[in-house]
């Protein structure tokens, strides 16, 4: 916390400069394999934990948490090349989060194969449109038309108003009689040698293509990222070859707090293998801009079916899990066992009964997800309860849902797993949900503190029960219903601890700020949770 | 020496952690000291600094970035602006200028035990990736298959402790014969000098002819320390079963040649009928002086017999799943009859006739794949009108390795009865442990069946079951005569 009285003032970054300009990296095809990424992350990266002395520590609680390392005074995210402050900071229209990160128009056929698809478990190609531009085409397994492709489409749209870099996803409808093979189209064959794509081929990939009533190919389609792709990045370190990458990535906040959005998202797929480094040429310099992408395995899809019932409780390997079941004899029913059934194949398995967002887990273990602390935790709740319910179904129905209802249903699930981490991330006992804090001089000259009270005002939160308890400087704490603080006429510099209480529970977690005057006038320099 | 090491440390940690020219700051924890002063609670903090200090004396300057604290890049008021730069910076330009760096800290000194894994788990790094590039996989598995269809190919085969003991082989196999789904497997094992097992099958399966199935199969091996648990009574006479001791066993050279043709029927609601001609030679001779001692007297011992026979089997399924049933039954039923057409040579003659039943129920319990399963199971020969029944085709207590912690074939007689009760539970996926009980005996008469009699063993096990019937089974049981541990892996024949 700041001293008070000190000489130097605080500074506040809105904007990080992570975008000097850098000679070419090489690509960096580590990431590109699966089988050591999940073997590391399920056997070494576990096994080493207890090898980690601050974690150990932690653990104990001998260390506090290890706070994230780019956030400003405010305690926010500067807008980077990783992340940029889109709906919780200025509301998207509903066009816009409709829109998601796509800036033309749709693909349109006729589409040209240029290559068959090497990565990923989904069947599908390589592509141009009639525009010339570069997509990625996924099929839906035939008995969930529309489910990965939901989850795409609807994913990415969710986290480009989050604020992160998500490639454009699209349903597409395609016309096999349209489809052209390109004679230079290479498909990845016998012991994935490549070889000429041939007709028959084209056939074989049509075979596994869901279609609709017409005969129509119903897909998913990404858009090509600008710049030129320079491989996956890891959710931990640094990648050696970008100077500007002088943030541990599992010491990022945005990357810790992704880890809560993708448990809302349900997204168990959250891996290196899902992101993408493009190095790109903006405003005339060269550097790396860092993309999440590939969504299939979020919702209730897995992308080659629904998902499991563990699918968000348990890593593919765990043997915390295995271990607590064998012990317990069977006695230990794990809540998730008796899930519901899927209730619509478009959406595939998904629901929020079962959801702690606490424990959730995706198929292995991503280490800056395990990072995450309280503040992470709640910036990223913050994020993720700025969607209404209306703005929830804007988006989920740019989906394809042959059911009508399933639409409705995703929308009412992902509303309820919203309010699940709400209700679980506002409460005052983990962190004072307190916001917006902002400083007012009203005409007769006095000067007030104004805040938002996330937990009230996003409904998790009985507003008659709730009491703040502040003191300014050192003086005595004194106690208001209301989300605003009368400070001094004469305010050069305060220091405010403030302390949430929803009664009848005692009073929680304190939020302390630093106001100091900027331009003259009094604002809030720092935040302190 | 510890004064100097500590005002030194002291002195070094101030030199080399001093704030860049351009910060600014208004916070201790962004200060010289901020990478100690962060979270240590309860903790002596400055014996515990120094410690660390000393520590990082022994770290090269370079491995670590330098601290840095925010720079001013605008005013609270909007979006700040970064600098641009037209051509490429120097990493160490761009590091010092960057407004967030990783700071040293305490975390990144207490976490570099960790780094010791790193070095082992490199060359496993570059194998998995080099097999997922070039698909090694499926290369490996593609050497035991002769065709793209995965119909015809090949397996090692390595047994522990089947009926020749341990043996090396391999097994031939082709599951779509003339492209109409038909079976052909033949199984080679070798197991040491003169021991060998010989298997063959081919089979029309219904795919290829509708509700009916046909099966041609024939195994013939030897083994010159073939085993079998012989006493003797009161009057000297050589007894088996439940009668012998654990010491009892003993070794004799058993050849045998086994030849049946099968044909049945699937019938609505999982009913199948068989029925089955059979023939089989059996030769049990002494390996040695002692087991000529000891099995002297056994019906079928140190003499040639040939044997045909036929039998009828029902078997009614009515599990909802056959690798992982949860509920259900599977009922089993049959009868059977053999001769020797001729007297051997020592003018005996040899033929029986028998049953067996087969009852296993699965009941599920309170939750999802948990299981109570119960199995009973009655063999019985009975020797036919002056006859007897060799000895080493009598019915064996635990031939599927039921009677857990026993050695396998322990005991054999005439009748035998057992009951396996089982509590299965899902660990992962589809792997189950389980909680087992079994019990039995083996006797010569019915009235020989007492409660007293049985052979009881119970434990704990792990078991594995695929689609494509690979079967792994760990299990660890206790019982009368010891406990035992068992491994068991492959491909179901």
């Amino acid at each position: 916390m700041a001293a008070i009285g000190c000489a130097d003032p605080v500074i506040l970054v809105t904007r990080d400069n992570d975008d000097f300009n850098i000679p070419e990296p090489e690509y960096d095809e580590e990431g590109d394999y699966i089988w050591s990424d999940g073997a590391y992350y399920m056997s070494i990266h576990q096994v080493k934990k207890p090898l980690d002395l601050g974690w150990t520590l932690r653990k104990v609680h001998i260390l506090d948490e290890e706070e994230a390392e780019n956030v400003n005074s405010l305690d926010e995210v500067p807008d980077s090349t990783w992340f940029t402050n889109r709906h919780a900071k200025r509301r998207l229209t509903a066009e816009e989060l409709a829109r998601g990160p796509g800036t033309g128009s749709p693909p349109t056929e006729p589409f040209t194969i240029v290559r068959g698809k090497e990565l990923g478990a989904s069947a599908g190609f390589v592509g141009k449109d009639q525009q010339g531009r570069l997509l990625f085409v996924k099929f839906d397994p035939r008995q969930n038309i529309g489910m990965g492709t939901n989850a795409d489409v609807i994913g990415s749209k969710f986290l480009h108003a989050a604020g992160y870099n998500v490639p454009a996803y699209y349903t597409v409808t395609i016309d096999p009689n349209t489809l052209v093979l390109s004679p230079e189209a290479k498909i990845p064959g016998k012991y994935k040698v490549k070889r000429p794509m041939t007709q028959e081929d084209l056939v074989s990939l049509l075979k596994k293509a869901p279609k609709d009533s017409d005969g129509n190919i119903i897909a998913g389609a990404s858009m090509g990222l600008p710049g030129k792709p320079k491989g996956p990045f890891k959710y931990e370190g640094v990648r050696a070859d970008d100077p500007n990458d002088t943030v541990l990535h599992d010491n990022r906040r945005e990357l810790r707090g992704l880890g809560l959005i993708m448990a809302w998202l349900n997204n168990t797929d959250a891996r290196r293998g899902n992101t993408l480094d493009m190095y790109v040429e903006e405003e005339g310099r060269k550097f790396l801009r860092h993309y999440i992408i590939d969504f299939s395995g979020a919702l209730g899809s897995e992308a080659l079916g629904p998902k499991q019932v563990t699918d968000g409780h348990e890593y593919f390997i765990d043997p915390e899990i295995i271990s607590l079941s064998t012990a317990a004899f069977g006695v230990w029913v794990k809540p998730w066992e008796v899930k519901d059934p899927e209730q619509f194949a478009s959406v595939g398995l998904f629901e929020s009964e079962t959801f702690e967002p606490e424990s959730w887990r995706g198929d292995y273990a991503n280490p800056a997800f395990e990072g995450m602390t309280s503040r992470d935790a709640f910036w990223a709740a913050t994020i993720i309860t700025s969607f209404t319910d209306d703005e929830i179904k804007t988006i989920v129905n740019t989906g394809y849902f042959p059911d009508p209802r399933a639409g409705a249903y995703l929308a009412r699930v992902l509303g309820q797993r919203r309010d699940t981490i709400g209700r679980y991330w506002f409460d005052v006992e983990r962190i004072n949900p307190l916001t917006g804090f902002s400083v007012e001089r009203s005409a007769d000259g006095t000067n007030r503190l104004r805040f938002v009270d996330l937990g009230v005002e996003r409904g998790y939160a009985d507003k008659k029960a709730t009491l703040y308890r502040y003191r300014i400087n050192s003086a005595d704490f004194l106690v208001t219903r209301e989300a605003q603080i009368p400070l001094p006429r004469i305010l050069l510099r305060a220091k405010v601890v403030i302390e949430t209480r929803r009664a009848p529970k005692a009073w929680g977690r304190p939020v302390s700020l630093l106001i100091d005057p900027v331009g003259g006038e009094p604002a809030v320099v720092k935040v302190s949770r | 020496m510890v004064l100097f090491l500590l005002c030194s440390t002291v002195a070094a940690s101030k030199a080399r952690l001093r704030p860049s020219s351009d910060a600014r700051s208004a916070t201790p924890e962004s200060g010289p000291y901020s990478f100690l002063a962060v979270g240590l609670k309860g903790v002596p903090v400055f014996a515990f600094r120094t410690l660390l200090i000393t520590a990082f004396l022994w770290f090269p300057a370079t491995a670590f970035p330098t601290e840095m604290d925010a720079l001013e890049a605008g005013s609270s008021d909007g979006p700040g602006e970064s600098q641009p730069e037209e051509e490429s910076e120097e990493s160490g330009d761009i590091r010092e200028r960057r407004h967030f760096q990783s700071k040293t800290s305490v975390y990144r000194v207490l976490e570099t035990p960790q780094l010791v894994l790193d070095l082992p788990w490199y060359p496993i790094q570059l194998f998995l990736n080099y097999s997922e590039r070039t698909d090694l996989f499926t290369r490996v598995q593609d050497i035991f298959y002769f065709n793209e269809e995965r119909t015809f190919g090949w397996f090692p085969k390595i047994s522990v402790g089947g009926p020749i003991e341990n043996g090396l082989g391999l097994s031939l196999f082709h599951h779509n014969l003339f492209d109409n789904h038909q079976e052909a497997d033949f199984a080679f094992l070798y197991a040491g000098d003169r021991d060998f097992e010989v298997k063959g099958a081919y089979t029309l399966p219904p795919a290829a002819i509708g509700p009916y199935r046909v099966t041609v199969d024939a195994s013939l091996f030897r083994d010159d320390e073939f085993e079998v648990f012989v006493a003797r009574d009161a009057r000297g006479r050589p007894v088996v079963g439940n009668d012998t001791r654990e010491d009892d066993d003993t070794e004799y050279s058993m050849r045998h040649f086994f030849s049946k043709i099968e044909a049945g029927r699937r019938f609505a609601y999982g009913m199948d009928l068989k029925a089955h001609l059979r023939g089989e030679v059996g030769e049990a001779t002494p390996s040695g002086a002692q087991s000529r001692l000891l099995l002297q007297g056994l019906p079928g011992f140190d003499e040639t017999i040939g044997m045909i026979g036929g039998g009828l089997d029902f078997a009614w399924d009515g599990r909802n799943d056959v690798v992982r049933p949860d509920r259900g039954w599977l009922l089993g039923a049959g009868a059977q009859m053999s001769v020797a057409p001729v007297e051997t040579r020592k003018d005996n003659r040899f033929g029986y006739g028998g049953y067996s039943l087969d009852g296993q129920l699965f009941v599920p319990l309170f939750a999802p794949h948990r299981v109570l399963f119960f199995r009973q199971q009655v063999e019985r020969l009975e020797p036919l009108d002056g006859r007897q029944i060799p000895f080493w085709s009598l019915p064996i207590l635990d031939r599927n390795h039921d009677l857990r912690s026993f050695e396998r074939n322990r005991f054999q007689d005439q009748g035998v009865i057992l009951t396996n009760i089982e509590y299965r539970y899902p660990i992962w996926v589809t792997w189950d442990a389980f909680l087992f009980f079994d019990a039995g005996q083996t006797f010569d008469e019915y009235s020989d069946i007492d409660l007293s009699e049985y052979r009881v063993s119970g434990g704990f096990g792990v078991r594995f079951l695929s689609q494509d019937k690979v079967n792994l089974v760990f299990h660890v049981g206790f019982g009368q005569e010891g406990p035992e541990v068992v491994f068991n892996f492959g491909q179901l024949f």
